[in-house]
């Protein structure tokens, strides 16, 4: 038996773009239920907007279960919400009363500009992956489960590395808005898959220094932070009736990927992590539905 | 249809060749935000340092005054065979001024980075999990001490504020009567609470910097880690009780005249 919340308040951050100064708005929320995700409270929201013929409100989700890393929001002041250890997706309304005022804004740091309303760019957490280097590998599909055994610890110290999902909760909440969690997260070695006989879980010192990689980390979010220069800002651009970005012309450069014709062979693809706005299903999807 | 692409910087760190020439590395560490951490840190123990040092030194005054100026007169005279008088003590206090310079500096620089690194501040309330009021704090109860070691000076070194408020009665600031000055001193009641209120604010100091400074150094195996929090109470709550007890005891009577 469900129950219902009653007469919220939402305060929410609108901003129409990086130009726009921004502003709180207030909502009402008359009923929802408490088995409600924070995300559907929000997209029952947005529907009334549309209804009301009304922009709705601009928010990054994905998968909506807790492992992509998309969903932002700081809510009353807590990054992801009030409820410890998962994303905002996770947060669901019984954690709230009715009668209560919940204020929800963007993260806030210099390098995640705010691109429109509660969502921002995280590109710069992309580039110090990036900068770490990467590699392309078939791979093959996801091998069915306990087809190779784990012993339990060591699947415990997989779970473990692969906890950061890259969601930018650690940046948002910073009093310094770094990305040092972030970063060391990502620095430290995928020790888990080298464990084998005799070798430890720990990260031992000299680990994943050894290449330079965390060091190139460190500097990477050192230009992002505040101080990139003009030319790695980045950058919006609309594409031509081609669907090429301008000044690529009609002839695709001998060393530049077709993009038009497959988005995958585009080096965004090539990249470890490609922004989310440009996987490429969803530029396959676009260029078809333009076609 | 309109796509938004973003064209993309370089992809590594190696791509883009910086023209500047490189720096000294000292200066090259100072110049990243770990780098100013590590010169707070350091600093910060010299600092500590001194502040315990002068909190013992000062327990002296519970023997008598006999004793607590000849301790004044001994930190003039550190070597003083192998050294003239008060070399050593200049030493000391160049050292200190040096770290009080860099500690400043560092505490600037990486405040200008913290609000750059966030131009538009949250809106509404934060409502801070982590962050402890200490370390939120910081700038505040550090731009206190600083001021108060002009008070405290002006007191009980320079001398020109220690014959405030005083009956001329009770006579006057009299180098190297270190114990009368004190006496003197803390018998002025707003000038007592004053001492304590500062103190206070240098213990709240001293507790976020010495639980920070190990995560700074990188001290902070997980083996020592939990000792982190008690060395930093241990710390503050020694540095505070003892100095807040010197005004108290006068006050008291405990310690005068």
């Amino acid at each position: 038996m469900s129950h219902h919340l009653e007469n919220l308040t939402l305060k929410i951050w609108r901003q129409n773009g990086q130009a726009d100064a921004g502003h709180f708005e207030s909502y009402r929320i008359d009923s929802i239920s408490d088995e409600a995700s924070f995300l559907e409270m929000l997209d029952v929201l947005n529907e009334k907007l549309i209804g009301e013929g009304l922009e709705a409100i601009s928010f990054d989700h994905d998968c909506r279960e807790g492992i992509c890393g998309t969903c932002s929001l700081m809510i009353d002041g807590q990054a992801h919400g009030p409820q410890r250890g998962t994303a905002t997706c996770q947060l669901h309304m019984r954690k709230f009363k009715s009668n209560d005022t919940i204020v929800i804004e963007p993260w806030r740091a210099t390098a995640f500009p705010i691109l429109k309303d509660l969502m921002v760019d995280r590109a710069p957490l992309d580039r110090i992956v990036e900068a770490g280097g990467f590699i392309t590998a078939a791979t093959g599909g996801a091998p069915d489960a306990n087809i190779i055994p784990i012993p339990k610890p060591v699947a415990d110290a997989a779970m473990d590395a692969a906890e950061c999902i890259g969601c930018g909760a650690c940046v948002a909440a910073c009093p310094n808005g770094a990305a040092n969690l972030f970063t060391g997260r990502k620095g430290e070695p995928p020790q888990p898959a080298a464990a084998g006989p005799g070798r430890t879980l720990e990260p031992r010192r000299g680990d994943g220094g050894d290449d330079g990689r965390v060091l190139r980390f460190v500097h990477q979010p050192r230009r992002v932070r505040g101080s990139l220069p003009e030319e790695h800002q980045p950058r919006l651009h609309r594409l031509d009736a081609q669907g090429l970005p301008p000044g690529q012309g009609e002839e695709p450069q001998a060393d530049q990927p077709d993009l038009a014709r497959d988005p995958r062979s585009s080096p965004i693809n090539r990249c470890g992590a490609a922004p989310r706005s440009m996987r490429s299903d969803w530029l396959l999807q676009r260029r078809d539905a333009a076609e | 249809m309109a796509q938004a692409i973003q064209s993309r910087g370089p992809v590594t760190g190696t791509a883009v060749t910086t023209k500047k020439r490189r720096k000294f590395f000292l200066l090259d560490l100072y110049g990243t935000a770990v780098g100013k951490k590590y010169a707070m840190a350091i600093s910060g123990i010299m600092l500590v340092g001194f502040v315990l040092v002068h909190m013992v030194g000062n327990l002296k005054m519970y023997l008598g005054a006999e004793d607590f100026n000849h301790y004044a007169e001994f930190l003039r005279e550190l070597l003083v065979p192998i050294l003239p008088r008060t070399v050593v003590l200049w030493l000391l206090r160049f050292g200190l001024l040096a770290a009080v310079g860099v500690h400043i500096h560092a505490a600037m620089s990486l405040t200008r980075l913290n609000r750059k690194a966030r131009s538009v501040k949250y809106q509404s309330p934060r409502d801070y999990q982590v962050a402890t009021f200490a370390s939120r704090t910081m700038r505040w109860t550090g731009i206190i001490v600083f001021l108060f070691v002009f008070w405290h000076l002006a007191d009980l070194t320079w001398g020109f504020a220690n014959n405030v408020g005083v009956d001329a009665a009770d006579g006057e600031f009299v180098r190297g009567d270190a114990y009368g000055n004190v006496v003197r001193s803390f018998e002025r009641v707003p000038v007592a609470v004053l001492y304590i209120v500062a103190n206070i604010a240098l213990g709240t100091h001293l507790f976020h910097g010495v639980w920070s400074l190990f995560q700074s150094m990188g001290w902070n195996n997980p083996k020592f880690k939990k000792w982190r929090k008690n060395i930093a109470i241990a710390v503050s709550t020694l540095v505070v009780v003892g100095n807040v007890s010197f005004p108290i005891a006068v006050l008291a009577g405990i310690v005068g005249k």
